[in-house]
């Protein structure tokens, strides 16, 4: 369980999050979305324990950031080290072995090469698989779709439910509708700062369709295409 | 125009740091002066550091991004000029040291050695990948010695020069340059990811990362050492020495990285190691002091 009771964050009068309080359980997949800017990197960041916040964030495993598996949205590699030496740095780190590296490069990463050398979509998926191999009980994956190929993508997925089988917590924020209705067990809709709406799966369809209304209206209308 | 921008660049850089640019430049200036000084009066071989120190900082200038930035901005004859000239300026305060000292030889080392670096990109293929026995431990060395394996071929080439022409302060010197290099690599700080990732507190990140720093040196530098020390049995106290205050250092710049995070090494930081030069014993300050300013700074990261 993560608890997150009465959070609050401001970049000098900037109010980004605003007296959030919300709970993700174990064995759930949760979907954050907003428009940019709304806060939800602000959030993953609070969560994470990058950024002074006020409020409280409780997990049942502590300290949070030691289970945390973080995807950050453009994942940062320096400019000389292997694939392979990423996945090693990252395992180091939580004083993980691993054995089997090859056998568990399931999308097939070249890790002898630099990462940095990598496509957008291969450093996506390089940073997750060190995610995976770090073993941790909780997700946070900032766009992971993003740039990634439809195959990956499917994989991706299919990992996702995985974690959930396993009792994980995973939070996902994607700016790709169909990815989350396919993952996701509840949506929260962040609005300047604050959780607006939480919506259930049953309820994804009238979600997309009520978006679409809001950011689409009859905007395309006004294009005055012929 | 160019140089002008970077001058400007430059400044604003001191001011980061909490420096007027003249002091800044006062500073330096008479730091390189007493180190020059000091250094030049007890090592025989300390002008040879001096052109290997130069000619290092020369080719972080030749790196491929700015090289390629350079390349598109300004005509062929424009980049030339302009490559030539900023390893000239960076060269010219060392230059008049050796001028000082009258050390010709190596004054005439640094010219040549200016003028070829500006030729000269620093780029290995980024595709191609170097093995290097850190991969177990990364980052740090693995990605310092991949970025300067060209000058790790010449140390070790210098070192079988030393043996062959019977000049130990030479074979001290490429020991001490291994040293110098390595230090290198921990001159900028790490994206904070890097840092959050670990499950150890910052006492215990702190002791992990002088363990790997002190062991990864070791690889590269300690089979110089042993050989220097088979060819000058009788000198063994003087090599055991340098690599007592060698890892004293390496011990310090890891401590003064992270002192300074998430920041670059400051000033202040940079004043000390220099002081620890001249007076090694006032490592046993600084490294106390650098700890703790290093678990300080990492607390936020490493709760």
């Amino acid at each position: 369980m993560i608890q997150i009771e009465k959070l609050s964050k401001s970049y000098g009068t900037n109010d980004v999050l605003k007296q959030v309080s919300l709970r993700f359980d174990e064995g759930k997949v949760y979907g954050i979305v907003g428009e940019n800017g709304a806060g939800k990197t602000t959030l993953f960041r609070c969560i994470a324990d990058l950024e002074d916040y006020k409020g409280t964030i409780t997990s049942s495993k502590t300290p949070l950031k030691d289970h945390l598996g973080l995807l950050l949205t453009e994942p940062f590699f320096f400019s000389k080290i292997t694939g392979r030496e990423y996945l090693q740095l990252l395992c180091n780190a939580r004083s993980v072995s691993v054995t089997n590296l090859d056998e568990r490069n399931i999308f097939d990463l070249p890790l002898e090469q630099y990462a940095s050398t990598y496509s957008t979509g291969m450093k996506k998926k390089l940073a997750i698989t060190g995610l995976l191999l770090q073993g941790n009980s909780y997700f946070i994956l900032d766009e992971p779709f993003n740039g990634v190929d439809i195959q990956s993508n499917m994989i991706i997925t299919e990992i996702i439910n995985k974690l959930k089988s396993l009792n994980k917590i995973v939070i996902i924020s994607s700016h790709i509708f169909s990815t989350l209705k396919d993952t996701c067990d509840e949506i929260l809709l962040l609005k300047n700062g604050q959780f607006e709406e939480a919506v259930q799966k049953e309820e994804f369809h009238e979600l997309e369709a009520s978006m679409k209304d809001v950011s689409i209206g009859n905007k395309i209308d006004k294009l005055g295409l012929k | 125009m160019y140089f002008q921008l970077q001058f400007k660049l430059l400044n604003r850089r001191f001011k980061d740091l909490g420096f007027e640019p003249w002091f800044a430049y006062v500073l330096l200036l008479a730091t390189l002066e007493t180190i020059t000084h000091q250094s030049f009066e007890r090592f025989s071989f300390a002008p040879f550091v001096l052109v290997g120190v130069c000619m290092m900082l020369q080719v972080n200038l030749g790196n491929q991004k700015r090289i390629d930035f350079l390349k598109t901005v300004f005509t062929t004859s424009k980049f030339r000029q302009i490559r030539l000239l900023e390893n000239a300026l960076l060269a010219l305060p060392f230059m008049l040291e050796l001028i000082i000292y009258q050390k010709w030889i190596e004054l005439v080392l640094l010219i040549a050695g200016t003028f070829l670096l500006s030729l000269v990109n620093v780029k290995i293929s980024h595709q191609k990948t170097l093995p290097t026995p850190f991969s177990k431990q990364p980052f740090e060395f693995a990605v310092g010695f991949r970025s300067t394996i060209v000058v790790f071929m010449a140390i070790y080439c210098l070192m079988g020069i030393a043996l062959f022409v019977d000049n130990f302060n030479l074979g001290m010197f490429s020991i001490g340059v291994v040293f110098v290099i390595s230090m290198g690599f921990y001159t900028q700080p790490e994206n904070e990811f890097y840092v959050w990732i670990h499950h150890h507190s910052a006492h215990d990140f702190l002791r992990q990362k002088v363990k790997i720093a002190v062991l990864q040196v070791s690889v590269l530098s300690l089979p110089l050492a042993i050989l220097l020390v088979c060819r000058y049995p009788s000198q063994i106290e003087y090599v055991v020495l340098l690599l007592f205050t060698a890892y004293a250092f390496i011990i310090a710049i890891v401590l003064a990285k992270y002192a300074a995070y998430p920041n670059e090494i400051q000033l202040v930081q940079v004043f000390f190691l220099g002081l620890s030069l001249l007076l090694p014993f006032l490592l046993l300050l600084f490294i106390p002091l650098f700890y703790n300013q290093a678990k300080q700074r990492l607390t936020p990261y490493l709760k």
